[in-house]
């Protein structure tokens, strides 16, 4: 069984329809990214995911039950796009209670802080309020955050959005690791095509709140003919240049 | 419920709370505030008090000339007060009085001529007293008191020759005893100045009960808010606890901070009575008064305290909607200042309208609303009693501050706040544009 089945999700805020029947699936134990520009849907997309937002149509099953629940919400991890922190609170704080909301204030909660604190490797900077921290520590504390739990399914919405280079390439190589480490299913989303290349086996091309392509990387690119996942999605949308 | 993720949230609360400048400074500045008003009040009273005791140069133009005058200047030396004699002429009243303050005197007394004829015949006579004051204020005339009651004392002595009677029967002709009897409490006050002490705390604790309030509403408003603002909501509401143990571990948090604030207003206020009573404590050592008993009774208290303790609650889950609905601090400040009308008008209202204007239905209703509860309560218990029904009145006030922590938990939700902050800002957006 799939640890993630949407099926023709759509989606309208007022008048405008930002989802136009979504559907994928992702299996356990593997890295999907959901790849398409700003505005495409990622976001809502993954929204309804993880039950903060309702389809107007469609459905989506995690683990076979209903996003929201807070059974699913043990097992999912959500890490939005720009997750902030809290200004007055230090990162240890901030972990501590996470580990506590989830395990209580046993052994299982004192790994997961120690993981925790690991996977964030802010050193002693951890014990100082967040309000201090530069983006990519907040980033660092999040991603943290999200994986600390050992979740069944984490669901990363533009874990590298408005980082650099060097902050980037540390969360991918936070992610990539901690994935394989923990097992743990991934589904992130990206506008960045190379990233997703680097990170997921599998990946879903959206444009415009519809899924235009999906399979594994490899696969798709062969079967297009292209280079890389921007050239396929380029040709998909219909831009082919001059 | 979870309840270790339920400490671990209000923590967290409390935490962020606590260390935030801008929910910490007002309570600290409230609390500074209210001593400081109370010196302010003080201290030009002191001031006009010392300055009555010390006018003691006082200038006299006499246009009478007659013996009764020298002996009212006299009269006037020996009880303390020392006498510059100044000639008339032809100057007029205004330049007189330059010339007098010009020689020291703080005050001008004129004699108009037939002063003497008058107390011969049994007229009055008249005479001018003039306050020379650097600045005019509330207390700039106290000084005119003193020796117009030594100038009184001096014709009415000589209008009463030969007849008998004394100043002190005349002035005082019985007995009197005023007393006010207040009924509920079963109290004598003896002497106005307490009657006057216990106005004021009838008319000033609605009002800074209101204050409380509105501090903790703004403050809730102000920690939602910043979740919107800050982006860390999104994160919360994906953490595996429900929306209503998200809410109640805010509200816990909150509380914590507001009570902690509320101490810091309870100290400033405590204060600020001290420094208020030190001025009719002074006047009510006099013997033979009736002690003031009119502290609340212990019930009272203990209804006072449950009463703030749900209003307060009420007044942050206002504030959470409030919050919830503002996409950053800026916009929840904005919205939150004129809701503190709900809280001042009807405080304002209980403060100077006598209960019985009111009206049973009114009254009734200001005790079921956990807004206005504690404000008339609070009057009611210092200044009357409270009424049969205030048991009735709780539980009615629980119940709305219930109601209204289970409604905005229905309204935590993400989509449900977008929908709505999405239609707040298309409805502020056509009144700009229906505006230019």
């Amino acid at each position: 069984m799939p640890v993630l089945e949407a099926k023709g999700l759509v989606k309208d805020f007022g008048g405008f329809r930002a989802l136009r029947g979504v559907s994928f699936e992702v299996e356990e134990g593997e890295v999907f990214g959901l790849v398409g520009p700003n505005g495409a849907g990622k976001t809502t997309t993954f929204r309804i995911i993880v039950g903060l937002l309702r389809p107007t149509a469609g459905e989506v099953r995690v683990f076979g039950m209903e996003p929201g629940d807070v059974r699913v919400k043990r097992l999912v991890s959500y890490l939005p796009e720009d997750a902030g922190t809290y200004r007055n609170i230090t990162g240890y704080e901030f972990l501590s209670m996470v580990a506590r909301i989830y395990f209580g204030k046993g052994r299982e909660a004192e790994e997961a802080l120690e993981l925790g604190l690991k996977i964030a490797g802010l050193g002693e900077k951890v014990h100082e309020k967040m309000k201090t921290y530069s983006k990519g520590m907040k980033r660092r504390i999040q991603v943290a955050r999200a994986l600390m739990v050992k979740p069944r399914l984490a669901v990363l919405d533009e874990p590298t959005a408005g980082l650099d280079v060097l902050q980037a390439r540390e969360v991918r190589e936070l992610v990539k690791r901690y994935a394989r480490e923990l097992g743990a299913t991934v589904l992130l989303s990206s506008h960045n095509m190379a990233e997703v290349e680097r990170l997921c086996m599998r990946v879903a091309l959206i444009h415009a709140g519809r899924v235009l392509e999906q399979g594994e990387v490899g696969e798709l690119l062969d079967k297009h003919g292209v280079q890389d996942l921007e050239e396929l999605f380029v040709k998909l949308v219909g831009g082919g240049g001059p | 419920m979870n309840l270790e993720a339920l400490k671990a949230l209000a923590a967290k609360e409390f935490k962020d709370l606590i260390r935030d400048p801008r929910i910490v400074v007002p309570f600290v500045l409230s609390a500074l505030a209210m001593p400081v008003i109370g010196l302010l009040i003080i201290s030009p009273m002191q001031v006009a008090a010392r300055q009555a005791v010390e006018t003691r140069v006082v200038a006299l133009v006499d246009l009478d000339r007659s013996e009764a005058s020298r002996q009212m200047a006299r009269w006037l030396e020996g009880k303390g007060f020392s006498v510059v004699l100044l000639e008339a002429g032809e100057a007029g009243e205004a330049e007189l009085a330059r010339e007098a303050a010009g020689r020291g005197a703080q005050l001008l007394l004129v004699v108009a001529p037939g002063f003497e004829r008058a107390l011969r015949s049994g007229d009055k006579p008249k005479l001018k007293l003039i306050t020379l004051v650097k600045e005019a204020s509330v207390f700039s005339a106290l000084g005119g008191a003193a020796v117009a009651g030594v100038v009184r004392e001096f014709v009415a002595s000589k209008l009463l020759e030969g007849s008998g009677l004394s100043y002190d029967l005349v002035r005082d002709p019985a007995e009197l005893q005023e007393l006010v009897y207040v009924i509920p409490k079963d109290v004598l006050l003896a002497n106005p100045a307490l009657l006057a002490a216990l106005l004021m705390a009838v008319l000033l604790i609605p009002l800074i009960l209101a204050s409380v309030a509105f501090v903790v509403m703004q403050m809730s408003a102000t920690a939602m808010a910043v979740e919107n603002e800050e982006r860390t909501l999104e994160t919360l509401l994906t953490l595996p606890v429900s929306r209503f143990e998200l809410l109640l571990s805010k509200l816990l948090g909150m509380f914590a901070v507001s009570l902690i604030g509320t101490a810091f207003e309870m100290v400033g206020l405590l204060l600020y009575f001290y420094l208020l009573a030190s001025v009719p404590a002074a006047l009510a050592r006099q013997p033979g008064q009736v002690a003031l008993q009119v502290a609340v009774t212990p019930s009272d208290v203990a209804f006072l305290a449950v009463s703030l303790l749900l209003s307060l609650l009420f007044m942050a889950a206002l504030g959470l909607i409030v919050g919830a609905l503002s996409r950053d601090v800026r916009i929840a400040n904005t919205v939150a200042a004129p809701l503190s009308m709900i809280v001042y008008l009807p405080a304002v209202f209980i403060a100077f309208a006598p209960s019985e204007a009111l009206g049973p239905a009114g009254s009734a209703l200001l005790y079921a609303l956990p807004v206005t509860q504690p404000a008339i309560a609070a009057k009611d218990a210092i200044a009357s009693s409270l009424p049969p029904a205030a048991p009735a009145y709780l539980a009615a006030s629980l119940a709305a501050t219930v109601a209204v922590v289970y409604a905005v938990s229905k309204l935590f939700s993400l989509e449900l706040l977008s929908e709505l902050q999405h239609k707040l800002l298309s409805i502020a957006r056509r009144g700009r544009e229906g505006g230019r």
